[in-house]
């Protein structure tokens, strides 16, 4: 049985949701993820709801955690070669 | 906490449907629950998430030098430090008296000349040692059968006296055991690897070829281990994943035989068997469950005798890149994973190679990834070349990878099964691989099973077993 769930993105949170699509979609290469107008859908065989959610919210505070980081991880890393 | 304090880089994975993986730079890690990923993303952290992420070294003030300089130490200890050369893989002979189908180099005949090294070989692998700076040197026999020329497995291990340690690997398929051979395995600083594919059947189906040569070996196993006892030797089993053995069956042919540490290895893709396993390419949905069933076997196992620790070893490596890092030198996974520096393999001929994978490839005709000879050098362009490429850090994959900091690099390995690099890394069986096994360590990390904990624990060489292996943000 396929599992679907549907996500609603706030307009002003599209860039953001296509690019958590995007990686969630190469790192759950199982899960069928489509975006809509508005939303987001993903659909799994052998995943329930829940993990889909999980997926989905992952996907968004990964997407949000790298933007954030990657000025302290580049700075970290500089700092170690140095 | 001051309200300058900084949420140090964390990447965050699910854990099955009700809790989410969070891991920092260094490795730390702890799962929380979903609504915690909500004010992870929204930037909405509770007073009590931010005591959490403060006490655990993911949140430090500003003016936090010393925790600073803590989360820098913690990233360096996960990043490869690589020495001066230290590790040879030496092939004397190309030469193999069997013939396995899935041989990995492509050998040649026992009888075949011109395949094993010249005198002018010889002379400058001795030179090589003689100049090397490092105290210590471990030295693999590889072949072909190296157990075919004991002449020069004596004359390296002779001029090895002068590091202050030293340690051989011979690695033999055990068909010959002659007087002259056993005299070599009686040093202590000597160990022996070889292959053992299952029982006798399926062993002699995969390599010896039939039941006289297949007794042959087993006897000679049983002969080392009788007289060596089982820590002298290491096996391997080759697993045709399209058809794996059956588990009981092939933890009891290694137990049998006192041995502890199963290394479940299914078919390279490489030598002969790129054309006669071709779907050992990619490993299967069913090969993933067949290693989650064969490990969570050798826990029952482990819990039911408690006499003796099983393990399937590479699960224990990637277990301790989690808990222990830089503690071991396993070169398959580490990053960055550079090339050509602290070791090399010499071939039969004087090729040198970055890795043991890049000369079958090699010698498979499918790309010359020789970096040199052991008479001119191999710090060339060559080896630049590939170390431009020998690191997870900067690709956009790993980089929101929860794993990154345990996993590694391995081009050769992307080289091998898709001929370039350049692949998105998702797309690799390196990073399915890896998702696949961490995802699975982490599972078992947070199973509430005592019998999964003791095993972990002794996996990861604790003295005791702790009450939990995973801290929780509840």
């Amino acid at each position: 049985m396929v599992s679907l769930i549907r996500c609603d993105v706030a307009p002003d949170a599209q860039a953001l949701a296509a690019s958590a699509a995007e990686w969630a979609q190469a790192f759950y290469p199982d899960v069928d993820i489509t975006r809509e107008a508005g939303s987001v859908a993903l659909a799994c065989e052998s995943r329930g709801e829940g993990e889909l959610r999980l997926i989905w919210r992952s996907a968004l505070a990964n997407d949000k955690l790298f933007a954030g980081g990657a000025a302290q991880r580049a700075a970290v890393l500089d700092a170690l070669v140095r | 906490m001051s309200a300058a304090a900084g949420l140090l880089p964390l990447r965050t994975r699910p854990l099955g449907e009700t809790q989410a993986l969070c891991v920092g730079d260094a490795g730390r890690f702890f799962a929380a629950p979903p609504e915690f990923i909500d004010r992870l993303a929204g930037d909405d952290l509770s007073a009590d998430d931010r005591a959490f992420l403060s006490r655990e070294g993911h949140l430090i003030a500003a003016s936090d030098e010393l925790g600073a300089s803590a989360h820098a130490y913690g990233v360096a200890e996960r990043l490869t430090r690589a020495g001066a050369l230290d590790y040879l893989i030496l092939v004397p002979t190309l030469r193999c008296n069997l013939s396995c189908s899935y041989c990995q180099v492509s050998r040649a005949g026992p009888n075949q000349p011109g395949f094993d090294w010249s005198d002018e070989t010889l002379a400058a692998v001795l030179d090589l040692l003689d100049r090397l700076p490092a105290e210590r040197i471990k030295i693999e026999f590889q072949g072909g059968e190296p157990t075919l020329r004991p002449d020069l497995l004596r004359a390296i291990i002779a001029r090895c006296e002068r590091f202050e340690e030293h340690q051989f690997v011979v690695c033999t398929n055990l068909h010959e055991l002659s007087a002259e051979i056993l005299e070599l395995f009686d040093r202590d600083d000597l160990y022996i690897s070889t292959s053992l594919d299952g029982d006798a059947a399926t062993h002699g189906r995969n390599r010896t070829g039939g039941e006289a040569p297949t007794g042959q070996f087993l006897g000679n196993l049983r002969s080392v281990i009788d007289r060596y006892g089982p820590e002298k030797l290491s096996a391997l089993p080759t697993i045709d994943a399209t058809n794996p053995p059956e588990i009981d069956a092939l933890i009891g042919s290694y137990a049998e035989y006192g041995l502890s540490s199963i290394f479940l290895r299914p078919i390279n893709f490489q030598g002969f068997a790129r054309k006669r396993h071709r779907d050992s390419r990619e490993q299967s949905v069913a090969w993933r469950d067949y290693y989650e069933r064969f490990v969570r076997r050798v826990i029952e196992r482990n819990w039911q005798d408690r006499s003796r620790v099983l393990e399937e070893a590479y699960f224990s490596i990637c277990l301790r890149r989690i808990f222990q890092p830089g503690q071991d030198r396993h070169v398959d996974l580490r990053n960055p994973n550079p090339m050509g520096v602290d070791y090399i393999v010499i071939d039969y001929d004087g090729t040198v190679y970055p890795t043991d994978e890049a000369r079958m490839l090699s010698r498979s005709g499918v790309i010359d990834l020789s970096i040199g000879d052991v008479e001119s050098g191999w710090e060339g362009e060559k080896r630049e070349l590939l170390n431009r490429h020998a690191t997870n850090q900067f690709d956009p994959a790993c980089q929101r990878c929860a794993y990154q900091p345990y996993c590694g690099r391995d081009l050769v390995d992307d080289i091998a099964r898709y001929g370039r690099i350049d692949l998105p890394r998702t797309e690799t069986e390196f990073c399915r691989k890896h998702l696949h096994i961490f995802d699975f360590i982490f599972r078992l990390i947070y199973e509430d099973d005592p019998a999964v904990r003791y095993s972990l624990s002794r996996w990861l060489r604790l003295a005791g077993t702790p009450a939990a292996l995973g801290m929780r943000l509840t």
